[in-house]
């Protein structure tokens, strides 16, 4: 957890870290199965992580 | 070859041209502006002003190439979104819509033509950059098009400028100040700053595919590889925006600079990912019949990382040689 804490200091990190595996996790879900449910998944995530660094100092 | 149609290449030329002219009027402008608020002894003034002015280099390169693909359109001939997700654009709509952008090319090539003569003209970023938003937002003729397909491609077009545009400028401040540590202390912080908007432009893209989902997405490597590039685009990005930027300044802050060096190295990487990154997305989405598979482009891929690594380390070397260190 110390560690996880040192590499994404901010919350935003973690999110875009989260949507960027998200993103690379639906390439495979959709070539598999043709859904996007991973895929929108990690956009919702990708908007928040934005959302947080604009508010970032 | 391989998919790829001549005026489909030339369309990528000035959408690239156009993105670093943009990108670097933006941020001139800005570093400018910083500089000017601080007092004249403070020394981050005159590196903000030195790396200010020194982004006239892109702005010229980047006007002078997409001037160049305008020119060839006009005379010629396209395009499409950057997450693999297209609008096909037909030919006559992008001949109407550069015929349209005479007066703004033009405009564009006396601004930057006045600003070689005249040095120290204060406006030449200001009307570069209201110029080339004009002219990267409308590639396309708008008439008679929903409005929804008209926002997609007005976004689809400017987002390039936050995010390919500032990328390949993040890059040249990089290479710019690895000589020197001075530099990498006032121009490193900028970095997390610049980041916040290119990430604001990804999201811009986000908003534009939004308005076009479900029915434009068609299932081809192309689609599947933009969205393994935007994948390691963000996981890149956050790692080179947060942990490694912070440890390079807290490092330098502290004199270590020589702990630095492994920092610095991966900060490289990452920053070659980023512009690969980039420049693959806009690269494949201006070819919508490409026929390579997804390995063959995943492969093509990682070798322009390494080539561009290449790149920055040919730079580093002759940057040290003919331009000794400062402290």
């Amino acid at each position: 957890m110390d560690v996880l804490k040192r590499i994404f200091e901010r919350k935003s990190e973690a999110l875009m870290f989260c949507a960027g595996a998200g993103i690379l996790a639906s390439v495979l879900t959709i070539s598999l199965t043709g859904d996007f449910i991973f895929w929108k998944f990690a956009k919702f995530f990708y908007a928040l992580g934005v959302i947080f660094i604009i508010f970032d100092r | 070859m391989l998919g790829i149609e001549p005026y489909q290449l030339i369309s990528f030329l000035r959408q690239l041209g156009l993105a670093l002219a943009g990108a670097a009027s933006l941020w001139g402008m800005v570093f400018i502006y910083l500089g000017s608020k601080r007092g004249p002894n403070d020394p981050a003034a005159v590196i903000l002003m030195w790396i200010g002015w020194r982004l006239r280099y892109l702005l010229y390169g980047g006007g002078a190439l997409a001037i160049s693909m305008w020119a060839a359109i006009a005379g010629l001939v396209p395009a499409s979104a950057h997450e693999g997700i297209t609008l096909i654009v037909s030919f006559p709509e992008i001949l109407q819509a550069a015929q349209n952008l005479l007066p703004v090319y033009l405009s564009l090539t006396i601004v930057l033509i006045y600003g070689l003569i005249k040095k120290n003209f204060k406006w030449i970023y200001l009307l570069s950059f209201i110029l080339v938003f004009i002219a990267i937002s409308h590639y396309t003729d708008f008439r008679g098009l929903p409005w929804r397909e008209i926002v997609f491609h007005a976004f689809h077009g400017f987002h390039s400028i936050f995010t390919l545009g500032t990328v390949l400028v993040l890059d040249f401040m990089f290479l710019s100040s690895r000589s020197s540590s001075i530099l990498q202390q006032n121009i490193f912080p900028l970095f997390p700053k610049i980041s916040k908007v290119i990430w604001i432009g990804l999201s811009l893209d986000l908003l534009s595919v939004l308005l076009i989902f479900p029915a434009a997405v068609i299932l081809s490597p192309r689609f599947f590889f933009a969205q393994t590039v935007i994948g390691i685009l963000i996981i890149n990005g956050v790692l080179l925006s947060g942990i490694i930027t912070r440890r390079i300044l807290s490092l330098l802050h502290e004199g270590r600079a020589e702990h630095s060096r492994r920092w610095l190295l991966f900060s490289n990487i990452a920053g070659t990912i980023s512009v690969t990154s980039w420049l693959s997305l806009t690269f494949v989405d201006f070819f919508p019949s490409l026929t390579l598979s997804y390995s063959q482009l995943i492969g093509l891929y990682f070798s322009a990382i390494a080539a561009l690594f290449i790149f920055h380390e040919v730079w580093n070397f002759f940057d040290k040689k003919y331009q000794p260190a400062t402290p």
